[in-house]
């Protein structure tokens, strides 16, 4: 039992934006929220983030609850949220260091992260030189180096073009397979969302609509009919 | 053939660019030479027609042959060197509480509702009148000229310090918390770099207006000093040292902004932005 949210309800200012969440996520299972913008998705991931706390209902991770942000919850945001004061190494170093681990160790861990998201020449550039893409790539590791169990991502590729955006996509999974942490992925993408989950949930007026499991194999291709029925089956839920 | 001239027209346009931006820093000092060559022209015209009274009105040839002889009887070099002393060290003061209190301000709630409504309600005095009280507490030493620097410098400091705090990045603050980050941990990692440029610009303000607070301080109850050499140049009728001594507190000011522009470049060299970097010119 990895994570569980059990009849979650947030209110703002008198109106409920949640209406009653249950949702249990797997160890290492990739998810994808789908929704329309004010579905309620951001919502849902600040408060498993811990960012803001739920009106009714529990959040648990592995039996405890969640009260406050943790590093076993990493998050990466929409707009990265890089340390514009660091460098590219300084940033995905920032989780292990603060965490307790030496510097020199921390600087050899982030070493390796960046290999792994393939941006090695770019270690001591400033988020700043950084195309979008990169940018985010550098976000992805940062959050993946505090060695989280789950990978909270608000929308992460919604501000980068469709080229870049498929590329991430891609590479999201490559490395999503090497690390294997839970993943928790908003998106308002139907295409990204069966492209990428093992199981997607779609969210509809601060509710779960409905739940579709995809088991179609990795790596998955737009083009297979069989994409092509799943991604009608959730277009219903938005046409009416 | 038409085609070929108008294009080379187009090189030696676009290679003049180049060049002039090569110049650019040579090009800053004509506004500046041009200024004292009509400074010069006008006076000495003026001193062979006394369309005013020209003891008045000094050239600045006359004033630099003054300051030479000033600085031969010892009297700029002491000058300078206590008006530096003074603002150094009443600058520094001043600095360093603001930033300090600032980040006391924005750290404590409790702080923030005891302290800020009163230092709203002083800020806004001017100094300068607080001086002659300065002047009856803390008799006419260094200590009140000191005092009055360092009050100055304060609040610009800390008010823009605080601003920085309050508006540091919400998710700057949220992603690190998330990766394991403590309190103390994100005021020194994240809160105080994010605030950095907010305490540049606060000290670019306050040093301007420290500036005025030196002189005004040494033109009251002070034996040395370049603004005690504009109060005795006045009660001497002494015109041309009063120009001397004018001159050197803008060079004074010019020399301590550039200093602190450069030190800003050192500690924020992660920064680009700003027009110079919007456009390519």
């Amino acid at each position: 039992m990895a994570l569980i949210v059990e009849n979650v309800k947030k209110f703002y200012n008198d109106h409920l934006v949640l209406k009653g969440i249950n949702l249990t996520v797997q160890p290492h299972e990739f998810i994808c929220v789908l929704g329309s913008s004010g579905g309620g998705k951001s919502t849902l991931l600040n408060l498993i983030a811990g960012f803001i706390k739920p009106d009714e209902g529990v959040i648990k991770v592995n039996g405890s609850f969640v009260t406050k942000p943790s590093k076993e919850r990493g998050v990466v945001f929409q707009d990265h949220a890089l340390y514009p004061w660091f460098t590219v190494l300084e940033n995905i170093a920032f989780g292990p260091i603060v965490q307790g681990m030496p510097k020199k160790k921390a600087l050899e861990k982030a070493l390796r992260y960046i290999e792994l998201i393939g941006l090695s020449d770019y270690a001591n550039h400033y988020p700043e030189q950084l195309s979008g893409g990169m940018k985010q790539r550098v976000g992805i590791a940062r959050a993946l180096a505090g060695e989280p169990e789950i990978l909270l991502m608000d929308e992460p590729f919604g501000a980068l073009d469709m080229f870049t955006r498929e590329n991430m996509r891609t590479e999201l999974i490559r490395i999503w397979k090497e690390v294997k942490p839970t993943i928790i992925f908003i998106t308002h993408d139907l295409a990204e969302a069966v492209y990428l989950a093992d199981r997607v949930i779609v969210m509809k007026n601060g509710m779960i609509a409905t739940e579709l499991e995809i088991h179609l194999p990795r790596p998955r291709n737009y083009r297979d009919p069989a994409f092509s029925i799943l991604m009608e089956n959730l277009e219903e839920h938005f046409v009416s | 053939m038409k085609n070929m001239a108008a294009r080379q027209e187009a090189v030696s346009v676009y290679t003049k660019k180049v060049d002039k931006v090569r110049n650019k820093k040579y090009l800053h000092a004509i506004p500046i030479i041009s200024f004292f060559v009509l400074w010069e022209v006008i006076t000495r015209l003026n001193i062979n027609f006394s369309i005013v009274n020209p003891v008045f009105f000094p050239p600045p040839s006359l004033i630099f042959l003054n300051g030479v002889e000033l600085f031969h009887s010892g009297l700029i070099t002491d000058s300078i060197v206590s008006s530096t002393i003074r603002i150094v060290i009443g600058f520094a003061i001043g600095v360093f509480l603001g930033v300090i209190a600032a980040l006391l301000i924005g750290r404590v709630e409790k702080i923030e509702f005891w302290f800020m409504p009163v230092f709203n309600m002083i800020g806004p005095i001017p100094a300068l009148a607080l001086l002659p009280l300065f002047i009856i507490w803390f008799g006419i030493g260094e200590i009140p000229k000191i005092i009055l620097i360092a009050w100055t410098t304060f609040f610009p400091v800390m008010t823009n310090t605080f601003d920085g705090i309050k508006s540091v990045h919400s998710s700057y603050i949220r992603s690190a918390l998330s990766l394991g980050a403590n309190d103390r941990q994100i005021f020194k990692k994240i809160i105080i770099p994010s605030t950095l440029p907010n305490i540049f610009t606060g000290c670019q303000i306050s040093l301007g207006l420290a500036f005025s607070a030196l002189v005004v301080s040494e033109m009251m109850g002070a034996k040395s000093g370049l603004g005690y050499i504009i109060v005795d140049a006045r009660n001497y009728m002494k015109i041309l040292n009063m120009y001397v001594a004018i001159i050197l507190i803008g060079i004074e000011y010019s020399l301590f902004s550039l200093l602190l522009k450069v030190i800003e470049k050192k500690l924020l060299k992660w920064r680009t932005g700003g027009f110079e970097n919007a456009v390519e010119k």
